[in-house]
């Protein structure tokens, strides 16, 4: 059954694997790539951790399958940083924009696709574009304060 | 969960046909072992929760041809069933025609999800919050079938009337109205703009975002300019009951002038007539008495002003 | 207000632990992977209370790809755990009691080989009839989950006379409240990975709150010494006292040491919810009595908690809400009783605030309602009644005396948000089915495991022959900072750089005991070892300096890079570094310390000696066509000492209110029949952003008494456990109506249009 190519762009470089065509995305990433940084908690696009973009977009890796991103850009939490921190990320350092940082890559990949699309987001465009990222450690405060800081600087 | 599997793990093909028919054919050919896919954020949220099984093909809708981009035509938006609930938002003849389902999608899912989901899928579930929207609207879908094309109000679609609505069915394409019921996408509320005409769509979920809905409400009308209504249509939904319009509020009101006294009356026939759902997390009674209260205000709110 | 303003800008530092967390780089114990693994999965009952009569694997066993099948037969030692009472089956033998309960495990190549392995064991079960209601549980007729019955553990606390005392009272108000079962719902679900070291050796790579206590359980279990096996238990994605106790690693280990390969496991979300722990759900019932000022007089609570299929921590959770449940304030009479039940209902544990939370919406509550009764302003009533700086604890034993409750109380009385209460709210009339109410509420929660219960600390500090400042506690980082909070430590009392520092947490084979992260006491072990400890290290090091350099040691200090030396007159200069110090002496500088969390000196069973204060204003707006609601802002007054780490204060209050904003409106493990309906985060409903208001303040009271000698308190759970009376009473200072249950129901908030039109007109002198 494993008879389907997958190829894809992953952080700039080119990937080809051999897997199943309705794996998801959140499996070859993590086991296939192993790129860990993208993270599993709900497994059903409810809560975010597995957020990354795909030419651009930000979509829930665990929603997406192999045959739905072939062909595709596919950006993780690891490309974001892969020189140097990025402005968002710094932002959350400074501000304490995490705590237990589980659901930090997810967040980040949503907070870099908001202000790609919003570079000064608006308190109601922050929560919109966050809304589908959840944190269980921070009640948000410390997020809310790293995306102004970021949205400001723009 | 795994250890309701009793047979060995099978994993699905997928098949990306470009010509509708021949994912239609392809179902016929499946039957129930197969499934109809597009953004597939829905289904996949039920396979990993064990509400359904895994189907062991997969017919993904997403590169057929048919089912691609949003035309004005004349007295129409046709918004392809693939056309993803994102780029519904922000396409132009949506927002100038499609404002209520516009109000909609923006409380669909989350932003991540809406890159992916698309409009026929969001219907194709029955229970979609775009359904009540679009109901208000008197959309059309346009069904394939076979070789063969046929329109259908939404309304009997999501109901099941008659012969609408057929297992191997595939939405092609949604038509909504251009014309003067059509409202922009202005406010998040209720307000007499565009020639009288009016609209609310109202979404309770259980907490402010990123929820399935207890209760979705949506009207669309239009006042004389003496008050009384000329056009009225309602719709309702929330959990698992199939959404649906609200005939005899609609009747009540149609042709009258809002009232404390009709407004109690549009109140009482809404929570006798709407058959809302009840589950775990919210009773009907208490959909019943939300629905009845939101639209009522709504209605209220347009009395005032 | 405790912000970033100059007072502790040299204390925001970004946390140690965060380039790696914000750039993915950080691997978490579920993101391992080591070469030659295999998959484990674990078999979980079918239904929720059941013999068993057989137990087949071979099926399971010929599958491709399996590498071994455990059951109870597997076990070498004993096949049960429990942090207090080992009496959790590993593997279950011949009873099923929750719908979590493990009866088998499978090691394979992959993790698909494994669930179909799964599939293919056959379990035969009798059904027993469910047990579902701790009520009906303690009924003489109900089955026994237990050979001692369906009572973990009762608790009776009584002063003076109540019954006879309610007689006099002019005021009574007798209420029962229900709280809900709330999940941890932490990101980063359980698992690790088990690797089989020589000579029957065994490494653990699992999330716990307590790496040492986790070796003794496992030793029991595998029938080893517990110097064979080294756990490794952070970082962690969140625990908030649900990893705890144990839960996948008996079965990791078993099978590691069955197939001499490493195994990972990694708990889907839908595997945590049905086996992992639940917060108590708990019923009280309260009667409480005033004079005609208003005084407290007689005060009875019955608290019956239902525990679930087995006891982990549900004795001290049940001893907290006792010493909770009659609040901070001086009742001459009081009678507190406590049963704690076994059901079918999952496995309730330990979570933030572990009882707390519960006692204290309740009696909160109570003190409203008497409020209202005697006509008074509810935080004023609050002020007449709250206990004294150097009375008794709440069970009659001895505590630190502390004036924190004044502290808080003043914070929230002047608040912006409080006085929002009196002002014209200015209802918006085109929507007048909104309303808006202002509440508050207080606490004093204890810190630390209790009497009776033992409460070990100790840590160690050290001069690496690297030349790093080197502290090693047994801690674990689930988020709260601990790493950062060390570090800030450190950098005050050596006034060092970051650069200077080591910090080893997490891993048995590198720390010293410092008993569990847990009951808000790391922060207060971390500053008493520190406190012994560095003046300790840093004569030491001074002394060794001193000599090697010839300088006084009187005029040497530590500081940045090294020792430095601060003449009379001049500028001071760095003579030598940490590591050129550490290099004068053969073995490595280190000095341990082991002691007990401060106790009362009396012997009360449960009781704390140490608290904080928190006390909480909070706006909500109840929209009354639809029952929901929405939180406006909110002060937090919190009194617990200094704020080592003011990034992770903030953090771990703000977070803590949020997590009780879920308790308090959305959250509520469903069980039916004994078996879980909200299995995902679709239907477990916890907060996300749009949830929150950003109209937050947070006032840090830092002030210690005179002769404190405990300095920082631990914050990780004060900040979740006043907000529920505190919305309470917000909600019916907009609505009327009085809140019992959480979470709110959307029903009990609604009324019906156009009555509510009418209503709209209530004034402001409506209470």
């Amino acid at each position: 059954m494993m008879d389907y190519i997958w190829k894809a762009t992953v952080n700039g470089q080119t990937a080809e694997l051999r897997v199943r065509p309705a794996e998801r995305l959140l499996t070859l990433l993590r086991e296939e790539l192993g790129l860990t940084g993208t993270k599993v908690s709900c497994e059903l696009g409810r809560c975010g951790a597995c957020i990354v973009h795909m030419d651009g977009k930000p979509v829930n890796a665990c929603l997406v399958m192999a045959y739905q991103s072939n062909g595709k850009a596919i950006t993780t939490i690891e490309g974001l940083s892969a020189g140097g921190l990025h402005k968002v990320q710094e932002a959350f350092l400074e501000e304490g924009g995490f705590q237990c940082g589980y659901c930090t890559p997810g967040m980040i990949m949503s907070v870099k696709a908001l202000l790609d699309e919003t570079p000064c987001p608006t308190t109601d465009q922050i929560k919109e574009g966050l809304a589908g990222n959840l944190c269980r450690c921070t009640g948000y405060g410390g997020i809310l304060r790293a995306v102004r800081r970021c949205g400001a600087s723009t | 969960m795994a250890m309701e599997m009793t047979n060995a793990p099978k994993y699905p093909e997928v098949w990306q046909p470009a010509a509708a028919e021949e994912a239609w054919l392809l179902k016929r050919k499946w039957g129930e072992a197969a499934c109809y896919v597009s953004g597939g954020t829905l289904l996949r949220t039920q396979w990993e929760n064990g509400v359904k099984p895994p189907p062991l093909h997969i017919i993904s809708l997403e590169s057929v041809h048919e089912l691609q981009g949003v035309q004005l035509t004349e007295g129409h938006v046709s918004v392809g069933a693939a056309v993803t609930l994102n780029e519904c938002r922000s396409n132009g003849a949506l927002q100038r025609y499609g404002g209520l389902l516009i109000e909609a999608i923006e409380q669909i899912a989350a932003p991540s999800i809406r890159y992916l989901a698309t409009i026929g899928g969001n219907i194709s579930s029955l229970v979609g919050d775009s359904i009540p929207a679009l109901m208000a609207m008197d959309a059309k879908l346009l069904i394939v079938r076979g070789p063969a094309r046929h329109t259908v109000p939404i309304r009997d679609w999501v109901q099941g009337a008659e012969g609408a609505r057929e297992p191997d069915d595939i939405i092609g394409r949604v038509l909504i109205p251009a014309s003067a019921s059509a409202s922009p996408l202005t406010e998040h509320d209720i307000h007499a703009q565009h020639d009288e005409w009016f609209q609310f769509y109202e979404k309770v979920g259980r907490r402010e975002a990123f929820t399935p809905s207890l209760v979705t409400i949506a009207g669309v009308g239009r006042l004389s300019e003496d008050g009384v209504m000329q056009e009225i249509r309602l719709s309702a939904g929330g959990g698992a009951a199939l959404p649906d319009r609200l005939p005899e509020a609609e009747k009540a009101l149609s042709g009258s002038r809002l009232s404390e006294a009709m407004l109690s009356l549009i109140h009482q026939t809404i929570n006798s007539q709407y058959r809302a759902a009840e589950d775990l997390f919210a009773g009907s009674e208490y959909r019943k008495e939300a629905s009845a209260n939101l639209i009522t205000s709504r209605l209220w709110k347009l009395m005032k002003s | 207000m405790l912000t970033r303003g100059e007072r502790t800008a040299h204390k925001w530092r970004g946390r140690p632990d965060g380039p790696a967390k914000v750039s993915g780089s950080l691997t978490y114990l579920t993101d391992l992977s080591v070469p030659g693994m295999l998959y484990g999965k674990v078999l979980r009952s079918a239904v929720p209370h059941a013999f068993i009569l057989d137990i087949r694997t071979a099926k399971a066993e010929r599958a491709p790809g399996v590498r071994a099948v455990l059951t109870h037969k597997d076990v070498p030692g004993l096949n049960r755990f429990g942090i207090v009472n080992p009496d959790q089956p590993v593997f279950c033998e011949d009873r099923v009691r929750y719908i979590g309960d493990a009866i088998a495990a499978v090691a394979a190549d992959t993790k698909e080989a494994a669930e179909y392995a799964l599939s293919l064991i056959e379990v035969d079960y009798e059904p027993i009839p469910l047990v579902d209601d701790p009520e009906k549980a303690l009924q003489p007729d109900a089955p026994l989950l237990h050979p001692g019955g369906n009572v973990l553990h009762r608790t009776s606390y009584r002063k003076g006379d109540p019954d006879e005392a309610f007689g006099s009272c002019v005021h009574v108000v007798e209420e029962t409240y229900w709280t809900p079962r709330q999940m941890h719902a932490y990101m980063e679900t359980e698992g690790g990975v088990f690797v089989p070291e020589e000579e029957g050796g065994l490494t653990v790579y699992a999330a716990t709150q307590h790496g040492f206590k986790d070796r003794m359980q496992l030793a029991r279990i595998l029938a080893v010494s517990e110097e064979s096996i080294r756990v490794v238990s952070s970082p962690i994605g969140g625990s908030f006292g649900g990893k705890d106790e144990l839960n996948v690693q008996p079965y990791g280990a078993l099978l590691a040491l069955k197939t001499g390969n490493p195994v990972k496991l990694h708990n889907s979300r839908r595997e945590s919810v049905r086996a992992g722990l639940k917060r108590h759900p708990m019923k009280l019932v309260m009667k409480t009595g005033i004079d005609a000022e208003g005084r407290l007089v007689a005060h009875r609570a019955e608290i019956i908690a239902d525990t679930g299929a087995y006891s982990t921590l549900g004795a001290p959770v049940l001893n907290f809400a006792t010493e909770h449940a009659m609040g901070p304030y001086r009742i001459p009479h009081i009678a507190v009783e406590g049963v704690s039940v076994f059901t079918n209902n999952g496995v309730s544990g330990e979570f933030r605030g572990f009882g707390g939370n519960q006692a204290i919406f309740a009696v909160e509550s109570q003190m409203n309602r008497l409020a209202e009764l005697a006509g008074m302003d509810p935080w004023q009533f609050r002020r007449l009644n709250l206990r004294e700086a150097a009375d008794p604890g709440p069970l009659g034993q001895r505590i630190l005396p502390t004036d924190c409750l004044p502290a808080v109380w003043r914070s929230v009385a002047d608040s912006e948000v409080w006085s929002r209460r009196r002002s014209s709210r200015l209802r918006d009339a085109s929507e007048p089915w909104v309303k808006r109410g202002v509440g508050a509420a207080l606490a004093m929660h204890g810190s630390g495991l209790g009497y009776g219960i033992p409460d070990p600390g100790g840590g160690r500090l050290s001069l690496t022959r690297e030349g790093k400042l080197e502290a090693a506690f047994s801690f674990e980082e689930f988020g709260q900072g601990v790493i950062a909070t060390l570090e800030l430590m450190l950098m005050e009392r050596f006034r060092c750089s970051a650069d200077d520092l080591s910090i080893v947490i997490g891993d048995t084979a590198k720390v010293p005991h410092s008993g569990s992260s847990t009951a808000s006491r790391s922060t207060t072990i971390a500053h008493m070892a520190l406190s012994k400890l560095h003046p300790q290290l840093s004569a030491r090091m001074i002394g060794l300096a001193a000599k090697a350099t010839g300088k006084p040691a009187p005029l040497l200090s530590t500081g940045p890079g090294g020792i430095w030396l601060q003449p009379e007159n001049g500028k001071a200069e760095r003579l030598i570094t940490y590591k050129e110090v550490a290099l004068l002496q053969e073995e490595e500088l280190a000095y341990e310390t082991e002691f007990h969390f401060p106790v009362s000196p009396d012997p009360v069973i449960g009781g704390h000696y140490l608290y904080t204060c928190a006390a909480v204003a909070v706006e909500v707006e109840v929209n009354t066509l639809t029952g929901a609601i929405k939180l406006l802002g909110k002060h937090h007054a919190v009194a617990a000492g200094p704020a080592v780490n003011p990034m992770g204060y903030i953090g771990q209050i703000e977070g803590g209110s949020v997590m009780a904003q879920g308790f308090t409106l959305s959250e509520d493990a469903l069980l039916q029949d004994g078996h879980y309906k909200t299995e995902n985060l679709d239907t477990y409903i916890i907060p996300t952003i749009r949830d929150v208001t950003e109209d937050v303040t947070l006032h840090a009271i830092e002030e210690l008494p005179q002769d404190d000698p405990y300095g920082p308190r631990g914050i990780g759970e004060v900040g979740s456990v006043a907000l529920a009376p505190a919305i309470a009473l917000a909600v019916h200072d907009a609505v009327g109506s009085w809140i019992t249950r959480l979470p709110i129901r959307r029903e009990e908030l609604m009324g019906a249009f156009p009555g509510i039109l009418k209503r709209s007109c209530k004034g402001a002198d409506d209470s």
